[in-house]
């Protein structure tokens, strides 16, 4: 293990810390593009070393790692580089103009980084500090629009809800030292595996805290209440952020905590996750159908697509895991894509009111035809690649010895027919309504370059899903190597 | 044995009136107020775990100086956003922010 291994953290550290000052630098047009171009490199740079190291220099990490170099961990670095580029890329339009262009763009990278620490972090105390590195630029991003009371009012709303699942976790992590004695997952796993009765209830209650505290961020029910105002209120760039980044950053921290140190914890903790499955991804898709707002609709599609990643948690066989990490590569290339479909809508036409979107297909072609792409793709239409991902998740939830994996692919399987109702019902409005006023709206370049691409992506991993379920299982193995041996 | 017991006690009590304080209160600094004490609570714990174990391991110290710094960061940005809501709104009721519904 060396520096090199290293190199999408550094760089991203390096970069991030740059940009800000960078934005004082020049004069006139110079100063507007100089630290967005900085920015851009940071993020590409990170993306390339990420993908270069997970191809030649991925290990197992040896005992005592405070940080791996897995293959799960450059797996998640690059799926949180690809959403951290597509929103960068997205704000080159997006932020044009604005006078805190930069000090946006550093805070962008900086919590990218924090996610991707979180995804590497083999030790409860990095875990935290990676958390905290997410979350609290994300906090100032939500607030961005200063003068904008909905910017504020969402970023309240974030803030109380994110600092309490953030306190949880420490105390979570208090009892987990308390018990062990050690901060690193493996350690942990190993006292875990021959935990003594009378300090079981304080293990319980660790494994709840965690649930809440992780819960919180994944935006499963019950702890979803304040993903939909945080979308809709947040500039719309940062709803991609929080929707694909932030929550999928804080699915990665629960794949190590729960299948690595508290899998050996011989209490029916399985089953709990099995209940949150199915509930979240009933709720979010009952609820989305009655959203008026593509914002909001969006927000309660994430929430119900989080419940299929769920399962994962629920059957912890290597199928599963490996289907809900090739839904987590999937759900947050299309639901990047389809936020920052809702800005480039936004720019001229309410999102808050769905009649806006009547006859779209009309007005903003290439818009249109992506969003329908995308949407059909987070449904499950199969040549696309959120049909395969499901595929092998509920596949992986029928193939388990766990008694309620038939009940959750079961449940998946009706959801994923029944978010059909308002996917395809937009699509239908889209391409078949008529629109109130039938003049094209301009496409700003830099949304349709993100939206091509999330497109082109959706198609490719979905007419060759051999090459991305394979690595998905890889990161799968690398993940459960350092777990419990059972 | 008794010494950790005793600090666990103290912990637990402020857990709980911190749950109780985000349940009840509808004031953003007080919320916060009850955050910090959540944060407290965690941090008392880890100390009490690490002294009081045999031998002593300073992990437990190291933690909670991390975890001081970074609540520390975390209410600097929730005040932040609590003074601007208060220049727009006039108010840090967190009842009376309605703006946003579905």
């Amino acid at each position: 293990m060396s520096l090199i291994d290293f190199t999408p953290f550094i760089s991203l550290a390096v970069f991030g810390l740059a940009v800000t000052p960078a934005g004082l630098l020049g004069e006139g047009k110079a100063r507007r593009t100089i630290a967005p171009s900085i920015s851009m490199i940071g993020l590409f740079l990170a993306l390339g070393s990420a993908i270069w190291l997970g191809f030649s220099a991925a290990q197992t990490p040896g005992p005592g790692a405070i940080m791996s170099t897995d293959i799960f961990t450059y797996f998640f670095t690059g799926v949180l580089l690809v959403v951290a580029i597509f929103v960068g890329v997205a704000s080159l339009s997006f932020m044009r103009g604005d006078p805190n262009e930069a000090p946006y763009f550093g805070l962008l990278i900086l919590s990218t980084l924090g996610m991707i620490v979180l995804a590497a972090s083999l030790d409860l105390i990095l875990l935290y500090v990676g958390w905290e590195l997410m979350s609290i630029p994300t906090y100032a991003l939500t607030a961005f629009r200063k003068s904008d009371p909905n910017s504020n009012e969402a970023a309240m709303k974030f803030f109380v809800l994110s600092a309490l699942s953030s306190a949880l976790i420490v105390y979570a992590i208090s009892l987990v030292f308390g018990i062990s004695g050690s901060t690193n997952l493996i350690a942990i796993a190993n006292t875990f595996g021959s935990i003594t009765p009378d300090v079981r209830p304080f293990g319980v209650l660790a494994i709840v805290l965690f649930i809440v505290g992780f819960g919180v961020k994944m935006a499963v029910v019950p702890f979803h209440m304040w993903i939909p105002d945080a979308f809709e209120g947040a500039p719309t760039t940062i709803g991609a952020l929080l929707a694909a980044g932030a929550k999928m950053a804080a699915f990665a921290a629960a794949f190590r905590v729960f299948i690595i140190a508290i899998g050996p914890f011989h209490v029916e903790w399985h089953s709990i996750f099995a209940i949150i499955a199915i509930v979240t991804m009933t709720l979010g898709n009952l609820a989305a159908l009655m959203q008026k707002s593509f914002t909001r609709l969006l927000a309660y599609s994430s929430i119900a697509q989080a419940g299929y990643i769920m399962i994962a948690f629920a059957t912890p066989n290597g199928q599963a895991i490996a289907g809900g990490l090739f839904h987590v590569l999937n759900y947050s290339i299309l639901k990047t894509a389809a936020f920052i479909a809702a800005t480039a809508v936004a720019t001229r036409l309410s999102i808050s009111n769905l009649d806006s979107f009547n006859g779209l297909a009309k007005r903003m072609p290439q818009t249109s035809i992506n969003i329908a792409v995308l949407f059909l793709g987070l449904a499950g239409v199969p040549p696309l690649s959120g049909f395969f991902s499901k595929a092998l998740l509920f596949a992986g939830a029928v193939n388990s010895s766990l008694p309620w994996g038939g009940y959750l692919a079961i449940a998946g399987l009706l959801n994923s027919g029944f978010s059909m109702g308002y996917y395809g019902w937009l699509i239908k409005r889209m391409y078949f309504d008529e629109p109130s006023d039938g003049s094209r709206i301009p496409e700003p370049r830099s949304y349709m370059a993100v939206l091509w691409a999330a497109t082109a992506l959706t198609i490719i991993i979905g007419l060759y899903p051999q090459p991305w379920i394979q690595l998905s299982q890889d990161a799968a193995n690398a993940l459960k190597v350092l777990g419990p041996q059972a | 044995m008794e010494a950790l017991t005793s600090f666990f006690g103290v912990s637990a009590i402020l857990l709980g009136i911190g749950i109780y304080g985000l349940a009840t209160k509808r004031s953003a600094i007080r919320i916060l107020f009850a955050v910090e004490l959540i944060y407290n609570a965690a941090n008392l714990n880890i100390i009490a775990f690490a002294r009081l174990r045999n031998p002593p391991i300073v992990t437990g110290q190291v933690i909670v100086l991390f975890s001081i710094a970074l609540a520390a960061m975390e209410a600097a940005v929730g005040l932040a956003i609590i003074i601007v809501a208060f220049r727009l709104n006039n108010e840090i009721d967190l009842r009376k922010l309605t703006r946003l519904k579905g």
